[in-house]
């Protein structure tokens, strides 16, 4: 009924996006949507199959309900196979509704997380297929995880 | 010229704007102020509330000197173009973010590019630091860790 898009990119704008776009191919790029908050201010995000833009909750749980339904529409137009984030809390709707259509998840843990992680990843870490950390510090939080390292 | 980055936090960083203001008489500056308003008194060279990854880079690279909130991607990007920068953290105690910047700051230290600042003393420190001569690329932070982007690009292949 609809095509099929092969990854799901969603991030924060911000620190999220610096890392998500120096933690991604070009070849993945350009088979992915991309999902980031709607605030005109960041521009210029480019490689990608396209980009979508959706709610910021921010701190505010209850645009988390409205992103609820953005994340299902998106998903079950688009029913990808994977979704990738780097953070922050936007990723969380749309990881739990991949995970119910069986998409495989890859969260990527902000590399400023040394001494503690973030909740997203707290929250996510039972949820991921790939779990990636930049610190080898946060290896006691989150055993099964890889330590992997940004592109410059 | 002085870069002067806050970010794209949706908190405002009055601390860090009022003190680089001050610095504006004596220096030259350019600000990314996001979502803090810019004092009508403040005398900066030029200011704007965001922009793209890479108009931030050419002011990074234009500067002799950066001041920032310690956002990841402010310090990776002036040790990538070898730039001095001095971290102001954003503190939640004054309600400047969500998670306190303090823990990034601290992993950051020990870099011979970085420099972390109490805000009462960001007059003198940009002085001090000014003063040094160029130090070249001596970031440490070089490690043999696989590249993220490899280790995405293993996951998907192994899953197609």
């Amino acid at each position: 009924m609809f095509n099929r898009r092969e990854f799901f990119v969603v991030t924060s704008t911000g620190g999220h996006l610096y890392e998500i776009e120096r933690c991604l191919s070009a070849n993945v790029k350009r088979r992915s949507v991309f999902f980031m908050p709607l605030d005109g201010k960041t521009s210029l995000i480019s490689g990608y199959l396209t980009v979508k833009h959706i709610i910021e909750p921010d701190t505010k749980y209850i645009l988390y309900f409205f992103l609820f339904f953005q994340a299902f529409f998106w998903v079950i137009l688009y029913r990808p196979k994977i979704m990738i984030s780097a953070g922050s809390g936007v990723c969380i709707p749309f990881f739990l509704l991949g995970k119910l259509i069986g998409a495989k998840l890859i969260y990527i843990e902000s590399k400023s997380r040394f001494i503690s992680p973030s909740k997203t990843a707290k929250f996510l870490y039972y949820f991921t297929d790939l779990f990636i950390i930049q610190n080898s510090s946060l290896k006691k939080f989150f055993t099964v995880s890889v330590v992997g390292r940004m592109h410059k | 010229m002085i870069f002067v980055s806050v970010g794209t936090n949706f908190k405002s960083f009055d601390r860090l704007i009022d003190s680089v203001c001050e610095l504006s008489s004596k220096y030259s500056i350019v600000i990314q102020h996001g979502n803090t308003i810019l004092p009508s008194d403040c005398r900066v060279v030029e200011s704007f509330d965001f922009s793209s990854p890479e108009i931030m880079r050419k002011f990074i690279s234009d500067s002799e000197l950066v001041i920032a909130h310690a956002g990841v991607a402010i310090i990776e990007e002036c040790l990538m173009l070898n730039r001095r920068i001095i971290l102001v953290p954003r503190m939640l105690e004054f309600n400047e973010c969500v998670d306190d910047q303090y823990e990034t700051a601290i992993h950051y230290k020990d870099d011979t590019m970085v420099f972390i600042s109490n805000i009462e003393n960001l007059y003198s420190d940009v002085g001090k630091i000014l003063r040094i001569p160029n130090l070249g690329n001596k970031s440490k932070n070089f490690d043999t860790t696989p590249y993220v982007s490899d280790l995405v690009d293993d996951f998907i292949n192994n899953n197609e």
